[in-house]
């Protein structure tokens, strides 16, 4: 069984405004002179409140977009998803093993070749030689990038970087698929291919999770959506509704919604 | 690579922090082909490839035994043997004191992309930096044969010497990971202190060069992190002081190490 169910999550995150946060040495001086030198830490680091009690639960077969304006907080849940944040407080389960595309340029070492890079991630996983050369195989016919594989990916174009940080991902095994916001709107036929791909990857009823700012991937891609304001849940249910609502800015629940299961949508929590 | 199904909560950060800590030193798997790709990345560009890295390490030690055997008035043969030895297992020391703050920058493609652990990317940087010592090595083994041969039965100390500093490497670089994720202004400090401790340690010159300020190479703790190895390789047992302080040390960095990691483990995503 697959299963993600998060329960009440916190997260809070600094964000070092200037250079003087990242100093060691200042906070060692101010430490030492108990805090008589260099200035106070609020006054450079600012925390977020980006997360402020998220419960929901998907399970096999659900497709669920995130919509919500920037710094609503769907990047931060993806990476608490993939295991990537640790939030402060809450409870993440996870049943499945999680694949996830949060960053396009983040998983591919861009000194190497493509094929170098595909060779790679399947020793990190452990496949074998034959494992290896089938997965070379699918994300060459996935990406069409022909030569281009034999060529360090520093050299790729961001389309053609997409492709193949989206082929590795898709390819290795994986419930639970969480992408961020990279698969652009414009090119219509890696979107038609993509779909195409996603939905082999998830035949044996697996869990999607993505984040976009287009409607049309989301109601391409999903079933059900999740809407996130500041933070906080305030609207779900299926793709197509939740999009409409979200279009005339009416959520069912502006204040937050404390638990969440879209293939319950029907149901009033 | 740990099939990761199953339940598992987040709930307690320091537990989880322990858990990334057994997985990924049971991981040898990733971390040793991570070390492996580390170093092949090292001499990528270049035309002798790992033989690079023995060639100008060959190079450095020879014209460092020349020079100072001429200023210091000392035999070159003995002197020769001293150096390679030395400098061998001070590049190891001062390469992953310098490195260590970049560990967990220079991962975070990783961290973000896949569940692995994040202590697999101290280990592959600790493996690759032996990796690349082994190549160094080389050339003390061929001053061995070409210019004198030091090995005796005490050599075999080098084992446990060894694998005490390695385990001291372990810990100061799992603290300066930590630290250097978080305070961006760690790495030149460290490379300026670095370079200052290689001309105050006995290594180009001898511990007794400081006649009746002896005192000046014991209080230094890389003095005995180097000897704990070195003596051994020149055919003399380490002193028992030497062993007392490199396995204290080993044992504080480590236990520091743990503890740090057990108590920002969960920050370090924030942090990249």
């Amino acid at each position: 069984m697959t299963l993600v169910r998060l329960s009440d999550i916190h997260l809070r995150y600094p964000i070092f405004r200037s250079g003087r946060a990242y100093s060691f040495f200042r906070r060692v001086a101010r430490q030492a002179s108990g805090g008589l030198l260099g200035r106070n830490d609020q006054d450079d680091i600012t925390v977020v409140n980006a997360l402020r009690g998220i419960s929901m639960e998907l399970r096999e077969g659900d497709r669920v977009g995130l919509i919500g304006r920037n710094g609503a907080g769907k990047s931060t849940l993806l990476r608490v998803i993939a295991g990537v944040h640790w939030p402060q407080s809450g409870v993440r389960e996870i049943q499945g093993r999680v694949s996830c595309l949060l960053d396009v340029t983040a998983s591919v070492d861009i000194e190497k070749t493509g094929v170098e890079n595909v060779d790679f991630v399947g020793r990190l996983f452990g496949l074998d030689r034959a494992a290896r050369a089938a997965l070379m195989e699918d994300v060459a016919t996935f990406t069409e990038l022909g030569d281009y594989l034999l060529l360090p990916v520093r050299t790729y174009s961001s389309g053609m970087m997409i492709r193949l940080s989206f082929a590795l991902a898709t390819a290795l095994p994986g419930d639970i698929f969480v992408v961020d916001e990279v698969i652009g709107a414009g090119d219509a036929f890696f979107m038609e291919r993509a779909r195409e791909r996603a939905r082999k990857a998830y035949t044996n009823a697996k869990i999607i999770v993505m984040a976009s700012h287009s409607d049309v991937i989301l109601s391409y891609f999903c079933t059900h959506g999740i809407w996130l304001e500041q933070g906080l849940i305030v609207d779900y249910g299926p793709i197509d509704e939740v999009l409409e609502r979200y279009t005339k800015q009416t959520p069912r629940f502006p204040e937050g919604t404390s638990y969440v299961r879209p293939h319950h949508n029907l149901e009033p929590v | 690579m740990e099939n990761l199904s199953g339940t598992y909560k987040i709930m307690g950060g320091t537990a989880l922090a322990l858990r990334d800590l057994s997985r990924g030193v049971r991981d040898i798997h990733a971390w040793s082909l991570l070390a492996w790709d580390d170093v092949v990345a090292r001499y990528r560009r270049t035309l002798l490839g790992p033989l690079w890295i023995t060639l100008s390490h060959g190079i450095f030690v020879g014209a460092l035994a020349i020079a100072f055997s001429v200023i210091f008035g000392q035999e070159l043969a003995s002197y020769f043997v001293y150096l390679a030895a030395g400098i061998t297992i001070w590049l190891l020391i001062s390469n992953t004191l310098m490195d260590g703050p970049h560990i967990f920058v220079r991962a975070r493609g990783l961290l973000f992309s896949y569940d692995l652990p994040a202590s697999i990317h101290v280990l592959r940087t600790v493996l690759s930096h032996i990796i690349s010592f082994a190549h160094h090595m080389l050339i003390y083994v061929a001053a061995l044969f070409l210019v004198a041969n030091v090995v005796n039965i005490n050599t075999l100390w080098a084992i446990p010497g060894f694998a005490v500093l390695v385990l001291a490497i372990i810990g100061w670089s799992t603290i300066l990971a930590i630290l250097g994720a978080r305070y961006r202004d760690l790495m030149p400090a460290i490379a300026a202190a670095t370079q200052m401790m290689f001309l105050l340690t006995p290594i180009f010159w001898e511990r007794a060069n400081l006649q009746q300020h002896d005192w000046f190479a014991l209080v230094n703790p890389l003095y005995h992190l180097i000897e704990v190895v070195r003596r051994p390789l020149l055919g003399q047992a380490p002193e028992p002081l030497t062993w007392a302080v490199t396995i204290a040390i080993a044992v504080v960095l480590n236990c520091t190490a743990v503890a740090l990691f057990a108590w920002k483990r969960r920050h370090l995503s924030y942090w990249l």
